[in-house]
């Protein structure tokens, strides 16, 4: 069963067309990573998914519900739900770190100050920040502020995750760390996930299914052995990463 | 005409949002302890200049009405007069010019830095409404804290104009005050409570919704606050004049009925 679809999505900005009709389903419980070169959509296509970024055409479906007719009202519980970390973090500047993650949870109105504190604190100590507790996120390096992007996504227990290139920016070793964190979360409970990145090592330790993006439109969708042996030589140059191939006549 | 359109697009998308701010205030919990720090944070950030503006308004008032009633011999007068043309129109005016330059242009490029660095959308994200979040509270604190900054910065100027009064046309303290309560009635400062409240609707609301719509990086946030200096500058004359305007006719009404 599907958890979020896109039909005929048709995605501008401005006059720039980003995504071309795209058709995409996303089942429950899988975990969908897309892939492709920079600048051709995925970001945009992941915010689509999400419910952030409104197509100029097509159908979104969130959870069987048409995404565009609802009310802020009506999309509030299924927000709830979804976790996401953006590329580029939009960690909330004027908080501390320990912040940043129970401000989610102090909106939920369900918790008390202690039970918030704790929550907050076992997440921080998943990601391995604990002695950067009361730092800002200004005050942290750049692989901090992914960590504590990622702990703050995951505050409430989403069902459906998105991740904009959670390991960009990190050394291996702390790269490898999250890509298992996230799995381990993932089968601890369930939950579907969306996630952007271009390392191809990750993609395939990560993905059920994997979805490449070029000139806005989705090239192929397929499992890591699809992907690996698409016969498509784009596919090929991508996860290669060869210098020269049909990828440079483009952009 | 390009021109002009884009005016009335402004003009109108601040209507809309200023509505979209009134329905959030009224159908949503708005949590007290935000409003109290937005309060808190306007008044801290303009105490001094209102106190620096408030004392040499006051004091350039009197020194201007006292040279004019001193050849009438009316200088008995002096605080009343002075007093009065400070609750009724210098007062909220220069409160106003003094919130949209110090705290309408920090409020839009706070919120546009919150905009470009996807912190709205993150808030969005995480299952809360960033109206009821980040601007209602600071829709209400600009607001509120005019007030505030009026009824202290009124004080200042007495007492700016009193010092004046004594130095340059020897009234004394006593006789400065004497007149107040006999010109400034509840009238004018009903006058002045709403032109104040409604400059600093202005100023909240074109703040907010600059910095809530910024896109474009550091430079969209650095025209987002530019856009937010010159709209509430005029949008403030405009509401001066209209206000003055209302308050005539329903003063003209009032003294109709009276008689
Ligand atoms: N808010 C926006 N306004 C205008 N154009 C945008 C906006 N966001 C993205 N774009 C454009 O959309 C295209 C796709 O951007 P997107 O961020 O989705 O790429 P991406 O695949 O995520 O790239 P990367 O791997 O570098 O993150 C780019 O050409 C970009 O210029
Ligand atoms: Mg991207």
């Amino acid at each position: 069963m599907s958890i979020m679809s896109l039909q005929n999505v048709k995605v501008c900005f401005e006059s720039q067309v980003i995504l071309k009709s795209i058709n995409l389903e996303i089942k429950r419980g899988e975990a969908f990573v897309i892939i492709g070169p920079s600048g051709q959509g995925k970001t945009t296509l992941l915010k689509t998914l999400s419910g952030l970024v409104t197509p100029q055409n097509g159908k979104v479906f969130i959870e069987q519900k048409e995404w565009l007719t609802l009310s802020f009202k009506e999309q509030l519980p299924v927000l709830r739900k979804m976790g996401i970390l953006f590329q580029k973090n939009a960690l909330f500047d004027s908080f501390t770190c320990i912040e940043n993650i129970a401000f989610p949870l102090q909106e939920l109105g369900t918790l008390t100050e202690r039970e918030i504190e704790k929550k907050a604190e076992y997440f921080l100590d998943a990601v391995g920040m604990a002695h950067a507790r009361d730092l800002f996120p200004d005050e942290i390096s750049g692989g901090m502020q992914k960590r504590l992007g990622i702990a703050r996504a995951l505050a409430l227990d989403p069902e459906i995750i998105f991740y904009d290139d959670p390991t960009a920016g990190l050394d291996p070793i702390t790269a490898k760390k999250i890509i298992d964190l996230i799995i381990f979360l993932k089968n601890q409970q369930d939950s579907t996930i969306v996630a952007v990145t271009n390392d191809m090592n990750r993609a395939y330790q990560l993905a059920d299914r994997i979805g490449m993006v070029i000139d806005g439109g989705l090239l192929m969708t397929g499992t890591p052995e699809e992907t690996r042996n698409h016969p498509d030589l784009r596919v090929q140059q991508f996860i290669h990463g060869n210098l020269t191939g049909p990828l440079n006549a483009m952009t | 005409m390009k021109f002009l359109a884009e005016i009335f697009g402004e003009l109108g998308g601040t209507l809309l949002f200023l509505k979209t701010i009134m329905t959030t205030l009224v159908n949503k919990k708005i949590r007290r302890s935000d409003v109290f720090t937005q309060i808190w944070s306007v008044i801290i950030a303009s105490f001094p200049t209102t106190a620096m503006a408030g004392f040499f308004v006051g004091a350039i008032m009197t020194v201007q009405f006292a040279l004019l009633m001193n050849e009438f011999g009316a200088l008995g007068y002096l605080g009343g007069l002075s007093t009065s043309a400070t609750v009724r129109e210098i007062g909220p005016l220069l409160i106003a010019f003094m919130l949209s330059g110090k705290v309408g242009a920090f409020t839009s490029a706070e919120l546009g830095t919150m905009r470009v660095t996807e912190q709205i959308d993150a808030i969005r994200c995480l299952g809360s409404d960033p109206l009821q979040e980040i601007i209602v509270p600071r829709f209400i604190g600009i607001v509120i804290a005019s007030f505030f900054l009026l009824g202290f910065g009124l004080i200042m100027s007495i007492f700016g104009g009193m010092i004046l009064g004594d130095i340059f046309a020897g009234v004394n303290f006593q006789e400065y005050l004497r007149h107040i309560p006999t010109v400034v009635n509840p009238v004018s400062i009903l006058f002045g409570t709403v032109k104040c409240g409604s400059f600093a609707v202005v100023t909240a609301t074109v703040s907010t919704y600059k910095g809530f719509t910024t896109t474009g990086g550091a430079k969209g946030v650095g025209k987002a606050v530019v856009s937010t200096s010159v709209m509430t500058m005029i949008l403030i004359v405009l509401m001066d004049w209209f206000t003055s305007f209302i308050g005539d006719i329903v003063l003209q009404i009032a003294r109709g009925y009276r008689s």
